[in-house]
């Protein structure tokens, strides 16, 4: 390999040999391929491993069964609210299918008018390998299918909820959507309790997906299934609560309204109903998604003079007025630039109770009891005092945190909102001003009516055993004690009886059981205007019932919106339906006299 | 070899002392003298009177052949025996059957090369035109019983490829490599002998007869791999005889005049070459993608032995063409590396024994055998790296390939046999164009290498080498 030399002669010498040539050529070849080797087996490395686990490694969820949802009753019968159902998928795949006749033959007489006939129609094309032929087949049909064993049919398993009580507590449950998440209810706030782990199978596997034992990345999870949840809804009061609410806003006209039970000495809810509600089942053919909301919890409003009963509970537990203490009722009152008058004028000119105030439900008197809270007048002292009751024993200024989706916060304004402070705080004495859920209210009511004690509201009462019958139930949790002193929870208690008992719309006759309650009806603000309306009202009524012992068995709060039949609505509409099914609740909880 | 004393070859040490004296005359009048010197040298070293091979004096074969040659066929063996239980299912009884075949073929190789290498090379060379002519029929014939339905034909996808023969199946391609091999060394000699090589009439015969194999093969067979090996044969040997590069570079003027023909009339060699052009068959884009993955996924050392996924039916052709991609998936970079070093080991053992053989014939054989084995293994190696597109060519021994091992191992016990006849000194290289160099007289040019024979011939004695 020298360099090339001139010879005398002028001839050249080659620079190599053939074989030499031969040689070089070979080698350099082979170097091409080891440096190429080199770039694929080292270089590349990774990139080529990943794409071997990507392609070679089959990992494979095995789905967790969602938790089924259960309801009691007062037998303590368990039923089931939700449940699953597998249900099939029919596909083929046309390019495999032998005998299209067969096939079309079994599946007609399997599964009949439900088939997709466009489906069927392109089994005789020989360019698909997928095409759906019919849904939701049930187990029998599936396994009918299956068993036939023709080449090119397949079957493809899915979960469905199913709904033995149709619409029962829809707006309590919410539903699960296409993705397996539970939306809404106790669907969506349970959902990590009900959809519980997946799990997984990971194996190398050989070009059909068969997996093979060679390969230590195997893994193998079995999945965890979700829990079983039994909730506080008892079936017959939610039953009885949603059909009383139906025929109430029938009554009195109205399209929409809500209504709770709740066990006063646990928090539990017992039933929890709105209208319009919807069909679980078929959650997807609502005309607008507002109806999965459960304005129980979901809305806040004014809820009128209901409030009134938490404001005498108020001057009551701070001593600034006892159930003796009276006070003049003028008709009107002036606050700054508002006059606030009363809806009852036949008691004008006389001197007032606590009890009267309620059983009257005098505006009036609600005021006197924020100036006795502030030593005579509407100041800023008084005002702190009725917020800090607000706040921190009624417990309404944050959300209850009930066990369910999509509960929202309440609008209560501070004592010292600079402009229109006192007028403010007046009219929240009952209740407008202020923006409360409905289950704010009860669970203040029910805490204001046991003795002092608040219950964290639920409606999950604990979840279900593996042996299908007994319950792990969770305690009842106490999450602030006197909130009204003991005894002053019993003269309001007794104030709300007498209250309703006498009754200032006259309609409710004491029947020998310990029944009390108060009415509210809050003006809405016209959408149009902007202003107060007196057309437009939100009814409410909120009581309890339980016997002579005094001891309160049930709270039941209802909400009427909008209301056509006359009068206040709350007195007029949402007071028919509490008396229906408090005097449901009596005999279902056997309530003595 | 040490047992022969003395070199077989002496000549005379002496300078170029007369270099030049030459000098000044005409050129071409020079070139052709020596040109004769050349014809007559290789004249004289191929026949002797009675027309017999010049052989030269017996020594031991080269056993290395043989221990590289079955230790590679063994490997084969063992690799495809690790892979087995993807190739069939698991299935022992299936993997014992295919294990004694696969053991069974190995023995019939390993006879093939006994045979061969005690068959007299000049039964081979009287035959080899007629056995050229006769596998070129079988080759023929093949693609006529397909087409006419006969079922020893085995056809596949329109390409027939294979006689069945009930216990096994012969794949007639492999014979008319060997055949070739011999026909080719034996004319290219003649030829050389006869001062013809540079001659018009040589490169039309010669391509006359590379077209009607090539077209045989690629055109009736559709085999693009055993084409490609073919050619590679032609190419090398003539290369090797010392034709001049204006012959050669017609020869590949045709070469690339067929393909062109080829990929006109096969439209499917478009798509391989697409292919690899990142573009087109799906089928052959998956093959080189999983083959990639299979060696890719080795890395360094390899997922070991008997841990293949990619056996598994993700590979095609696991067994065959593709075994290489196993072996670097299974033994990682240092295997394949260590097996193309082994496979570089048997090749230049082979290719070296050219520069100790005077005899041409000899020499254009062992050529021609190197020519077929490397082709075999750079254009599988090279496909399984994707540095060329897929052809479908066996990796020689390795390769689970039945016909191909046999006749390959038979091509090796020819290049055994041959190894009898070396020489223990290097001896002038086969390039004409040497003839024309000046410069003096050093056993590698002609001229020396002309006087040491006529020194040789002449006296006939012995006389150390003195260099």
């Amino acid at each position: 390999m020298k360099l090339m030399t001139k010879q005398s002669t002028g001839d050249k010498k080659p620079r190599f040999t053939r074989y030499q040539a031969m040689t070089g050529l070979f080698f350099l070849l082979l170097i091409i391929i080891v440096v190429q080797l080199f770039h694929i087996q080292i270089i590349d490395h990774k990139m080529y491993a990943a794409k071997a686990d990507n392609m070679q490694t089959d990992k494979q969820t095995i789905n967790a069964a969602r938790g089924q949802i259960y309801v009691r009753d007062a037998d303590g019968n368990i039923a089931p609210l939700v449940m699953n159902r597998t249900v099939y998928t029919l596909f083929a795949d046309p390019s495999a299918i032998e005998d299209v006749d067969e096939i079309k033959e079994l599946i007609t007489s399997v599964v009949g008018d439900s088939l997709i006939q466009d489906g069927v129609a392109q089994l005789t094309d020989k360019d698909r390998q997928y095409v759906v032929l019919a849904k939701q087949l049930s187990q029998e049909q599936a396994t009918t299918i299956k068993d036939a064993n023709l080449y090119g049919l397949g079957l493809q398993a899915d979960t469905q909820r199913v709904y033995p009580e149709g619409t029962l507590a829809a707006q309590v449950l919410g539903f699960v959507n296409n993705d397996g998440d539970g939306q809404y209810g106790v669907e969506q706030y349970y959902n990590d309790k009900l959809s519980g782990t997946p799990g997984v199978l990971q194996t190398i596997t050989d070009v059909r997906k068969i997996p093979l034992t060679i390969g230590a990345k195997d893994i193998s999870i079995p999945a965890q299934d979700g829990e079983d949840i039994v909730l506080s809804i008892d079936r017959n009061v939610q039953s009885q609560a949603e059909q009383v609410l139906a025929e109430g806003l029938q009554n009195a006209k109205a399209t929409s309204g809500s209504i709770v039970v709740m066990d006063p000495q646990t928090g539990r809810v017992l039933a929890m109903a709105n209208l319009p509600s919807y069909d679980p089942a078929n959650y997807g053919e609502v005309e607008s998604a507002a109806v999965y909301q459960n304005n129980v919890i979901s809305n806040a409003y004014e809820p009128g003079s209901v409030m009134k009963l938490f404001t005498v509970g108020t001057g009551l537990d701070t001593g600034v007025i006892t159930p003796e203490s009276t006070f003049y009722n003028n008709s009107c009152i002036q606050v700054d630039d508002a006059e606030i008058c009363n809806v009852t004028r036949s008691v004008s000119g006389q001197n007032m109770t606590p009890m009267q105030l309620l059983e009257y439900s005098l505006n009036t008197g609600a005021v006197w009891v924020l100036e006795q809270l502030g030593g005579g007048q509407i100041n800023l002292a008084g005002r702190q005092k009725l917020y800090d009751y607000l706040v921190n024993n009624y417990r309404m200024n944050a959300p209850t945190g009930i066990d369910l989706a999509n509960e929202v916060d309440s609008v209560i304004y501070k004592p010292d909102t600079p402009n229109g402070a006192r007028v403010l705080y007046a009219n929240m004495t009952f209740g407008q001003g202020e923006q409360l859920t409905m289950i704010q209210v009860i669970s203040a009511f029910c805490a204001a009516i046991n003795g002092g004690v608040y219950y964290q509201p639920t409606v999950m009462l604990g979840t279900l055993n593996e042996d299908g019958a007994s319950i792990t139930e969770q305690e009842p949790k106490v999450v602030a004690e006197n909130v009204l002193k003991p005894d002053v929870s019993a003269e309001l208690k007794e104030m709300l009886y007498q209250a309703r008992y006498l009754g200032a719309s006259g309609s409710s006759k004491d029947n020998g059981y310990y029944v009390g309650g108060k009415s509210g009806t809050a003006q809405k603000v016209d959408p149009n205007t902007g202003a107060y309306s007196d057309e437009l009202t939100t009814g409410t009524y909120i009581g309890f019932g339980g016997d002579k012992t005094k001891t309160p068995k049930y709270a039941i709060m209802v909400r009427v919106d909008d209301a056509h039949n006359g009068g206040y609505s709350g007195s007029a509409a949402a007071q028919p339906i509490f008396d229906s099914m408090s005097n449901f609740m009596i005999q279902y909880e056997g309530v003595s006299k | 070899m040490t047992g022969n004393g003395a070199a077989r070859w002496r000549y005379n040490a002496t300078k170029a002392s007369t270099s030049g004296n030459w000098a000044g005359k005409n050129k071409n009048a020079a070139n052709d003298r020596r040109a004769k010197a050349w014809a007559r040298q290789v004249k004289d070293d191929l026949l002797n009177a009675r027309g017999e091979l010049k052989l030269g004096r017996r020594h031991r074969p080269d056993y290395l052949i043989f221990v590289l040659a079955v230790a590679l066929a063994a490997f084969g063996l063992v690799i495809i025996y690790s892979i087995s239980p993807g190739l069939y299912d698991g299935n022992e009884q299936t993997i014992r059957q295919e294990m004694i075949k696969r053991g069974l073929f190995l023995i019939a190789g390993i006879t093939a090369f006994i045979i061969m290498s005690r068959i007299p090379l000049n039964f081979l060379k009287k035959w080899s035109p007629i056995l050229f002519l006769i596998a070129l029929l079988v080759c023929l014939a093949l693609p006529l019983l397909g087409w006419a339905n006969v079922p020893v034909a085995t056809c596949a996808l329109g390409a027939c490829r294979w006689y069945n023969l009930g216990l096994f199946s012969v794949q007639p391609a492999e014979i008319l490599k060997l055949c070739t091999v011999l026909f080719m060394a034996g004319y290219l000699s003649t030829r050389l002998a006869g001062g013809r090589l540079n001659s018009k009439s040589t490169i039309i015969e010669v391509t006359i007869v590379m077209m009607v194999s090539l077209a045989i093969i690629v055109g009736l067979q559709k085999d693009m791999g055993t084409g490609f090996a073919l050619a590679a044969i032609f190419i090398f040997q003539l290369i090797m005889s010392g034709i001049s590069w204006k012959r050669m570079a017609v020869v590949f003027g045709m070469l690339l005049a067929l393909m062109i023909a080829m990929v006109i009339i096969a439209p499917h060699r478009i798509a391989r070459i697409l292919t690899f052009a990142q573009a087109g068959d799906a089928d052959s884009d998956y093959h080189i993608n999983q083959a990639l993955i299979g060696l890719g996924s080795g890395g360094l050392t390899g997922r070991g032995l008997g841990q293949s996924v990619q056996a598994f039916g993700w590979l095609p052709e696991a067994v065959n063409d593709s075994i290489f991609a196993i072996i670097g998936e299974t033994l990682g970079f240092v295997g394949a590396v260590t097996l193309i070093i082994v496979f570089a080991w048997l090749i230049m053992r082979m290719f070296n024994k050219t520069n100790y053989l005077d005899n041409m014939y000899l020499r254009l054989v062992v050529a021609g055998v190197v020519g077929w084995f490397a082709s075999h293994v750079l254009l599988n190696i090279m496909a399984m790296t994707h540095l060329i597109p897929l052809t479908g060519i066996t990796l020689p021994l390795v390769s689970s390939g039945g016909t191909s091992q046999v006749f390959v191992m038979a091509g090796l016990g020819i290049v055994f046999n041959i190894s009898r006849y070396t020489s223990h000194r290097r001896i002038a290289m086969n390039d004409v164009n040497e003839s024309k160099l000046a410069g003096g007289t050093n056993e590698d040019s002609v001229r020396g290498r002309w006087q040491r024979w006529a020194h040789n011939a002449d006296r006939g004695g012995h006389k150390q080498i003195a260099r």
